[in-house]
């Protein structure tokens, strides 16, 4: 699945798109959506596996790929999702206009990282690559197509989440702040 | 005290500073995953109240910041990241989750206050004047040494200590000679960070464009006690060069977001 050509996924998103397009012209949902995003969402997981483990480039190049390439296969489940729920929930035709609100950012997404490809980020890789996925995430979450917390926790280990997240904070505190006597009190 | 109708009334805007911005992120997010660790923090949470504070008042716009403020605070919070993968390894997963949810805690914040536009020739002419503060504080700072400070200790001691305290009253003395001016001493030591001198000739620029609509008072909320808020010690010894420096020559208030919080709470 990974080894896809860009084409055939820039044609995956383009019968997304118009999928999507149809359903909000038809004011209708059609679950052959749910198909297509799967295509998607196992070649995003494909890649994301790829970068977990990924030892050509540096770890932080690494890792702000395998952020981007997760974040596009979390958002396009979490799509995948609401399809599903659409019609129980009655969100018809608002699933598909969320959905295509979102489409151009993702695709603008998959495009920057398909033209990185497998080498080392350059600075400005870097910063494009994760301003992407910060934009991709403030677009999903504005159009309700934002796993929670609590949902992307549910596939983890939440124990060991707040470990690293306590490390990290910790971290970020001893670099802010030269000093713990000082304070404003 | 001036009669009511003599007295002018400020409107007051609050630039939150990139620190403050990570610390509020930092806390909400540890807020959502029940950190016992962290809750508590004397940096994270007055943070995250001063942000509380600011989404009550969304519609006066007090709180404001610039695009180099969000484009440095994002950065930062990456090189977090970066800093904790080269230090310690790290769960990938665990990592994305952390950068994701602190991330998104940061865009809300920035979505309750409003972006400000900064001329840019204004920019230009304060980066100048702020490069130009910061070499006559660190002109200032090179008389701030271990040697000058051990020895404004000890004449401070000869003349307010009997003698066969001296030894032991030098050293506290010294201690808190270095704390009044720890600002400068630190100065003296660690060069400011251009984007630093960046954001505060943005901070200038901004209060002399409020200054031209109505009377303003603008408050920079930092949590970074080098130069952007005073540096206070435990026994309560106040070094406040630096930041009593900016507002003397930018009218900008640098200060805790505990203290702007506090001023906050008090206005109508």
């Amino acid at each position: 699945m990974a080894d896809r050509a860009f084409p055939d996924i820039l044609s995956e998103f383009a019968t997304i798109g118009s999928s999507l397009a149809t359903m909000i012209e038809q004011e209708k949902i059609d679950l052959k959506i749910i198909t297509q995003l799967d295509a998607l969402i196992g070649f995003f997981q494909e890649k994301e596996k790829y970068w977990k483990g990924n030892k050509s480039v540096s770890p932080t190049s690494a890792f702000a790929l395998y952020h981007a390439w997760s974040n596009l296969r979390l958002i396009a489940s979490k799509v995948r999702d609401r399809f599903q729920l659409a019609e129980k929930r009655h969100e018809n035709p608002k699933t598909a206009v969320d959905g295509l609100r979102l489409l151009p950012t993702m695709l603008d997404l998959y495009t920057h990282l398909s033209e990185v490809g497998d080498r080392e980020l350059t600075k400005d890789e870097d910063t494009a690559t994760y301003d992407g996925t910060t934009e991709l995430r403030n677009i999903a979450y504005h159009s309700g197509m934002l796993p929670s917390m609590n949902e992307q926790l549910r596939e983890m280990d939440k124990k060991a989440v707040i470990e690293e997240f306590e490390e990290f904070a910790t971290g970020i505190q001893c670099s802010q702040v030269p000093r713990e006597s000082d304070s404003g009190n | 005290m001036q009669p009511e109708s003599n007295a002018v009334k400020f409107r007051v805007k609050v630039i939150l500073e990139t620190s403050v911005l990570i610390a509020s992120s930092t806390f909400f997010m540890c807020k959502e995953l029940k950190s016992s660790k962290i809750i508590k923090d004397e940096h994270f949470y007055p943070a995250m109240e001063l942000v509380s504070e600011l989404r009550k008042r969304v519609r006066q716009r007090t709180g404001v910041y610039t695009r180099t403020i969000a484009r440095e605070t994002r950065a930062a919070l990456r090189d977090a990241v970066k800093r904790h993968i080269e230090r310690v390894g790290a769960n990938l997963e665990n990592l994305r989750t952390i950068l994701d949810y602190c991330g998104d805690r940061l865009e809300r914040t920035l979505e309750i206050l409003s972006l400000e536009p900064v001329d840019q020739d204004r920019r230009s002419y304060f980066l100048s004047e702020v490069y130009k503060m910061y070499s006559g504080l660190l002109e200032r700072a090179t008389v701030v040494t271990e040697k000058s400070t051990r020895s404004l200790g000890e004449q401070k001691t000869a003349v307010t200590a009997p003698r066969k305290f001296w030894s032991e009253q030098a050293k506290i003395q010294t201690r808190q000679v270095r704390e009044g001016y720890r600002q400068l001493y630190f100065l003296g030591n660690n060069p400011v960070r251009p984007r630093d001198k960046e954001i505060l000739a943005e901070a200038a620029a901004l209060y002399e464009s409020y200054a031209a609509e109505a009377p303003t008072e603008l408050y920079m909320a930092s949590t970074d006690c080098s130069h952007f808020s005073p540096a206070t010690s435990y026994d309560g010894i106040v070094s406040d060069q630096i930041t009593k420096q900016i507002e003397e020559s930018f009218h900008v208030k640098c200060d805790w977001p505990q203290n702007i919080g506090q001023v906050l709470r008090k206005l109508k």
